[in-house]
C-alpha cells in the first residue's frame, strides 16, 4: 500500500483544496459548462426535506438543492459572519445591539418551478422548523431565533434572543430556506410521508430530474431565473448498498466518485491512471468509551468509575499504531473530543501518552494485582470487561481487537461484544456497556461537544452515554462557546480538554481522513472537512476532457428546462 | 375441490401466523426505526418518541398489532420508515425485480440442471457423469456471496463485459426505445442470473440425477424395457416423467431459500429487489416493512408450494391413485 505521506498523494491533498487542476491549471480558467458527475454511494438519502433528514446522504443531495442564507467558509469560523460567503442573501446588515441581522436575498433567486423566492419563504422555513409537530431535529439548534420577520418581498430580519458569537452561524448554517407556496398546505405531523420529500422543490444550483429508490437519484443544473447555473448539466448518485460493488463502479469508468476508500483500496485507485486519490479532513473521530456508572445501582462503576482505572488503560493504548494498523496512514491520531480542522481545535493539546509501565504502576496503586494467570484482581474480582462494537464497521472492530490486547498487556480481559447497528445503538441508549468503541461525526459549531461530553447530555437517553460529568469542562465548554473573540473561545476550549483529558472518560482513537476516488477530468474545488460536496456546483470537465456520458442526451436537455416546463 | 379449499385455508393460517410471528419478534430485536441515529448529535430522545409517536410505534406491542390487523384489513401494510413511503408501494417496486430475477434464475437453472441430472444418469459411472457431478459438487459448496463478488469481479471488473449492478444503465435516456431498454435490461440481468444459476442448478441436477436412476431400476421401467420399447422412449416416457416429481417439490420448497439466497446477490449487484429489501428494513427496524416483506414471502412460498403438490401429482399421476392429499404433500 502507497504511503500517503508520499509527497505526490498531499500534492492531490492541496490541489483538492485549492481549486486546480492536476495538471496545475487555475480553476478559473474553466468556464464552459456541461458534464456529468456519477456518484457511487452505498447510502441513499432519508428524504430530501432539510426538517426531518438525518442522513448524511441526504444532506448532501439537500446542499445541492436548497440554499442557506449564506455559507461558511473554508476556515469553519463561527463567531461573527468572518468568513461567510453570500449564498440566497447577496447582503447582511446587523443591528447596532446585534440582536438583529436584515438579510437581503437575491432578486433573481426562483424556486425550481419558476416562483420568487421571497422573505416570507425565510419566515416561513423558521416556522416550519420550530413547528414542535415537525419534531424537526434542527429546532434545537435554532433555539435562539426568536422570529424573522419580512420587512420587504427582499428582506428578512433575523431576531435573536440573545446576542452569542455563533448566532449568524446558526441561521445561515442550520436554516435551508424553503418553499412557502409548496409546503403550507402539507401535514407537518408527517412531513416524510408528503410526496415533495421525494421530490423537492429548492432554489439551489441543481433540482430533482428523478429518484428511483434503490437505484439512483438524478439532479440537473436549474437555468431558472438569472443567477450563475452550475457548471456541471448533472450529478447522479448511483446507489449500491455493498461497498465493493459501489467502489467497482467507480474503477470500471460506470461512476466518477466514490467517498469512502478503504485503505485496502488505495492502491487499487493509484493503479488506474484515469482516478485520482483526494484526501480531506473530516469532523470525525473514533474513541473508545468508558461507562462511568453503573445502570443497574446508579452508582459509579466498578471499574471505570474509578479514575485511575480509565488513566491507566488510557496509558495502556497504543493509539499510534492503532491508528497505522486499521487505517494506514490515512488518519491522525485523535487528542480529545475535536479534530484538527474545527475553529476549537487545540493541536498543542497533548494526550495522557502511551505508557505501559506508568499504567501498570497505576492499576497496581489502585489496587488491581497481576495474578499467576497475569490478569489482575482486587478483593477476588477479576479486571474483566466488555467491548461493545458495531461489527458492521470493519475500522471499529479492528481497533476494538487491538485494544483488547494491548489491555491485556496490563492484565485486563477484555470481552469483544459485536453486535449489529441497531443492537449496539439500542445497548448504548440503555446504558448497557461497559466500553464501547464509538464514533462522532461533528458539526462545524463550537457548542457541538456539549451534546456528546457535556453534563447535560449525561442524562437518559443523551448522547453522553458514559455519563461523564465534570462542572470545570461544563464551565468551560460554556465560556468557550459565549466568548466573542476567537482567543478567548480558543483557551477556554484548550483549558476544556485538558480537563477532559486529565478525567479519561474515554480513550479518543483517531481522525480519519476523508479519502475519495476521483476521476480525473474534473476540476473540483470548496471540499471543506464538513461538507466535500460543497463546492459541487463549481467544479467543472475541460471541454477536451468530457467523456460519451457528459454530452447531453437529447431526455437529458429537455429536463434541463425550467421545472414547470418539463413536469 | 374440497382439498383445494382445505389448501388454501391451511395456506392462510400460515401466513397468519408467520406474519403475527415476525410482527412481534421484530419488535422485540433490539433497537428501533429512530434509534439508529444515535449517534447524531440532533437527535434527542424527545424527538425520538416524538417520531415514534408520530408512526405509531408508541403503544405497547398488542395496541400496534391491533392497528396493523384494522390497517391491513383495509389493504393497508402500513408505512415504511425507512424509505418514506407506503409498504405496499415499496413492495409494489421491488417484487417485479425480484420475480424477474428469480423467475428467469429458476427456469434457466431447472432446464439445465435436469438436463444435466439426465445426462449423468444415462451414462452412470462414465466420465461424463463424474465431471457433472464434481462440477455439481463444486457448485453446491460454494457460498452465494463469495460467488457473487467472483462473478461481479469477473464479468464487470476483469473483462469489463457487463455493468457492475442496478436493473438499467444509469443514464440511458429517458425516451429510449424498447429494444435498447430490453437489452439493457438483459445485459444487467446476466451476472445476477449467472450467479443464481449456478448456486441452484447443482442441487437440481444431483437429485435428478438421483431420482432418475432410483426410476430406471424400477419393475415398470424393467417390464418396458423387456416388451422390447426402444431405450430412448423408456428413458424419457417411463422413467424421466416420473423422476421430475422430486425435482419440482423441491423447487416448491426452495422458494423460501430463493427469496433468502436472493438477499446477497441483490446486495451485490445493486439489485432493487425484495431480498435487499427486507434485508435493509431489518438493518434499519422498518417494522412494518419487515411485516411486509415476510407476508409476501409467505404468501409465495405458499402458492409455490401448493403449485409444486399439483404439477408432481400431474406429472407423476399415481400420487393421486395412491391416496396423495395435496394437503399433506408428497411423502
Amino acid at each position: 500500500m502507497p504511503n500517503l505521506r508520499d509527497l505526490r498523494f498531499l500534492s492531490l491533498c492541496a490541489l483538492a483544496a485549492c481549486g486546480a487542476t492536476p495538471d496545475g491549471t487555475p480553476a478559473a480558467a474553466v468556464s464552459a459548462t456541461g458534464g456529468t458527475l456519477v456518484i457511487s454511494t452505498p447510502a441513499e438519502p432519508d428524504n430530501l426535506l432539510p426538517p426531518i433528514t438525518t442522513s448524511i446522504s441526504g444532506r448532501q443531495v439537500e446542499d445541492l438543492i436548497f440554499q442557506r442564507l449564506a455559507d461558511i467558509g473554508a476556515s469553519l469560523n463561527t463567531v461573527g459572519d468572518a468568513g461567510f460567503t453570500p449564498n440566497l442573501a447577496t447582503r447582511w446588515q446587523w443591528s447596532p445591539d446585534s440582536l438583529s441581522i436584515a438579510f437581503t436575498l437575491d432578486s433573481a433567486a426562483r424556486w425550481h418551478d419558476g416562483v420568487p423566492v421571497r422573505a416570507a419563504d425565510v419566515r416561513f422555513s423558521l416556522a416550519l422548523v420550530t413547528d414542535p409537530r415537525v419534531a424537526s431535529p434542527t429546532a434545537l439548534l435554532l433555539a435562539n431565533v426568536d422570529s424573522i420577520s419580512a420587512r420587504d418581498s427582499l428582506t428578512a430580519v433575523v431576531w435573536f434572543k440573545q446576542r452569542r458569537p455563533d448566532q449568524f452561524f446558526e441561521i445561515v448554517h442550520q436554516l435551508y430556506v424553503l418553499p412557502e407556496h409548496l409546503l403550507r398546505t402539507a401535514d407537518r405531523r408527517r412531513l416524510a410521508a408528503a410526496p415533495i420529500a421525494m421530490m423537492p422543490i429548492g432554489s439551489g444550483p441543481f433540482r430533482v430530474a428523478r429518484w428511483v429508490p434503490k437505484q439512483l437519484l438524478e439532479l440537473v443544473a436549474d437555468t431558472t431565473g438569472g443567477r450563475r447555473r452550475a457548471q456541471l448539466d448533472r450529478v447522479v448518485f448511483a446507489v449500491a448498498p455493498d461497498p465493493v460493488t459501489a467502489f467497482t463502479r467507480v474503477v470500471t469508468g460506470e461512476a466518477d466518485l466514490f467517498e469512502a476508500v478503504r485503505p485496502d483500496k488505495v492502491a487499487e485507485v493509484t493503479s488506474h491512471p484515469q482516478l485520482h486519490l483526494v484526501l480531506t479532513p473530516t469532523l470525525d473521530y473514533s474513541y473508545l468509551g468508558f461507562n462511568l456508572v453503573d445502570q443497574k445501582t446508579g452508582r459509579p462503576h466498578s471499574l471505570f468509575g474509578d479514575r485511575m482505572v480509565r488513566r491507566a488503560l488510557t496509558m495502556a493504548t497504543d493509539r499510534r499504531s492503532i491508528v497505522m494498523n486499521v487505517y494506514d496512514s490515512l488518519a491522525v491520531q485523535a487528542r480529545g473530543p475535536f479534530t484538527a480542522a474545527q475553529s476549537t481545535a487545540d493541536t498543542a493539546h497533548v494526550p495522557l501518552p502511551f505508557a505501559p509501565d506508568s499504567a501498570n504502576a497505576l492499576l497496581d496503586a489502585a489496587g488491581w494485582m497481576r495474578g499467576a494467570d497475569s490478569l489482575r484482581r482486587r478483593n477476588g474480582m477479576l479486571l474483566a470487561f466488555g467491548m461493545l462494537v458495531p461489527s458492521t464497521s470493519v475500522a471499529r472492530m479492528r481497533a476494538a481487537v487491538l485494544l483488547q490486547e494491548q489491555f491485556r498487556r496490563v492484565g485486563a480481559d477484555v470481552r469483544i461484544e459485536g453486535v449489529d447497528m441497531g443492537g449496539f445503538v439500542s445497548r448504548i441508549s440503555a446504558r448497557r456497556f461497559d466500553t464501547m468503541v464509538g464514533a462522532w461525526s461533528q458539526d462545524a459549531g463550537p457548542a457541538d461537544v456539549r451534546a456528546a461530553w457535556t453534563s447535560a447530555a449525561a442524562t437518559a437517553g443523551g448522547n453522553n452515554a458514559g455519563a461523564y460529568r465534570s462542572p470545570q469542562f461544563d464551565a468551560h465548554v460554556d465560556s468557550g462557546v459565549a466568548a466573542f473573540a476567537p482567543t478567548a473561545m480558543r483557551a477556554h476550549f484548550a483549558a476544556a480538554w485538558r480537563i477532559i483529558a486529565d478525567d479519561a472518560p474515554a480513550i479518543w482513537l483517531a481522525e480519519p481522513l476523508r479519502v475519495m476516488a476521483v476521476h480525473s477530468r474534473f476540476v473540483t474545488s470548496g471540499m471543506r472537512p464538513d461538507a466535500w460536496w460543497a463546492g459541487v456546483a463549481k467544479w467543472s470537465i475541460p471541454p477536451d476532457r468530457r467523456i460519451a456520458r457528459d454530452a447531453p442526451a437529447p431526455a437529458h436537455a429537455a429536463a434541463l428546462a425550467p421545472a414547470g416546463a418539463s413536469r | 375441490m374440497h382439498a383445494l379449499i382445505q389448501r388454501i385455508w391451511h395456506g392462510f393460517v400460515v401466513i397468519a401466523l408467520v406474519a403475527t410471528a415476525t410482527f412481534v419478534l421484530v419488535r422485540l430485536a433490539p433497537g428501533d426505526p429512530f434509534a439508529a441515529a444515535l449517534e447524531n448529535a440532533r437527535l434527542t430522545p424527545a424527538l425520538r418518541e416524538q417520531w415514534r409517536a408520530a408512526y405509531g410505534l408508541d403503544g405497547s406491542i398488542g395496541t400496534q398489532f391491533a392497528h396493523w390487523i384494522a390497517s391491513l384489513a383495509r389493504g393497508d401494510l402500513g408505512f415504511s420508515t425507512s424509505t418514506n413511503q407506503p409498504v405496499s408501494r415499496a413492495i409494489a417496486a421491488a417484487l417485479p425485480n425480484t420475480l424477474l430475477l428469480i423467475g428467469t434464475s429458476i427456469v434457466i437453472a431447472f432446464m439445465l440442471g435436469i438436463w444435466l441430472g439426465a445426462v449423468q444418469a444415462a451414462g452412470r459411472g462414465g466420465i461424463v457423469d463424474r465431471c457433472i457431478g464434481a462440477i455439481t459438487l463444486i457448485g453446491n459448496a460454494v457460498p452465494d456471496f463469495w460467488l457473487a463478488l467472483v462473478m461481479l469481479l469477473a464479468g464487470s471488473y476483469w473483462l469489463r463485459l457487463f455493468p457492475v449492478g442496478g436493473v438499467a444503465d444509469l443514464l440511458l435516456p429517458l425516451g429510449a426505445s424498447w429494444p435498447v431498454l430490453l437489452l439493457d435490461r438483459a445485459r444487467h440481468l446476466v451476472l445476477p442470473v449467472l450467479t443464481m444459476v449456478i448456486l441452484l442448478v447443482a442441487p437440481i441436477a444431483r437429485l435428478q440425477r438421483t431420482a432418475l436412476l432410483d426410476r430406471l431400476g424400477a419393475e415398470w421401467v424393467r417390464t418396458a424395457t423387456a416388451k422390447g420399447v426402444a431405450r430412448r422412449t423408456v428413458f424419457r416416457r417411463h422413467a424421466w416423467r416420473t423422476a421430475l416429481g422430486p425435482v419440482v417439490t423441491m423447487g416448491g420448497i426452495a422458494l423460501p431459500s430463493l427469496f433468502g439466497g436472493a438477499v446477497f446477490i441483490e446486495r451485490v449487484f445493486a439489485w432493487p429487489g425484495m431480498g435487499r429489501l427486507a434485508a435493509e428494513a431489518v438493518a434499519a427496524r422498518d417494522y412494518h416493512l419487515v411485516v411486509g416483506c415476510v407476508l409476501v414471502g409467505t404468501v409465495m412460498v405458499v402458492i409455490g408450494s401448493m403449485l409444486a403438490d399439483h404439477v408432481s401429482a400431474w406429472l407423476d399421476p399415481r400420487l393421486t391413485q395412491d391416496g396423495f392429499e395435496p394437503g399433506r404433500g408428497l411423502a
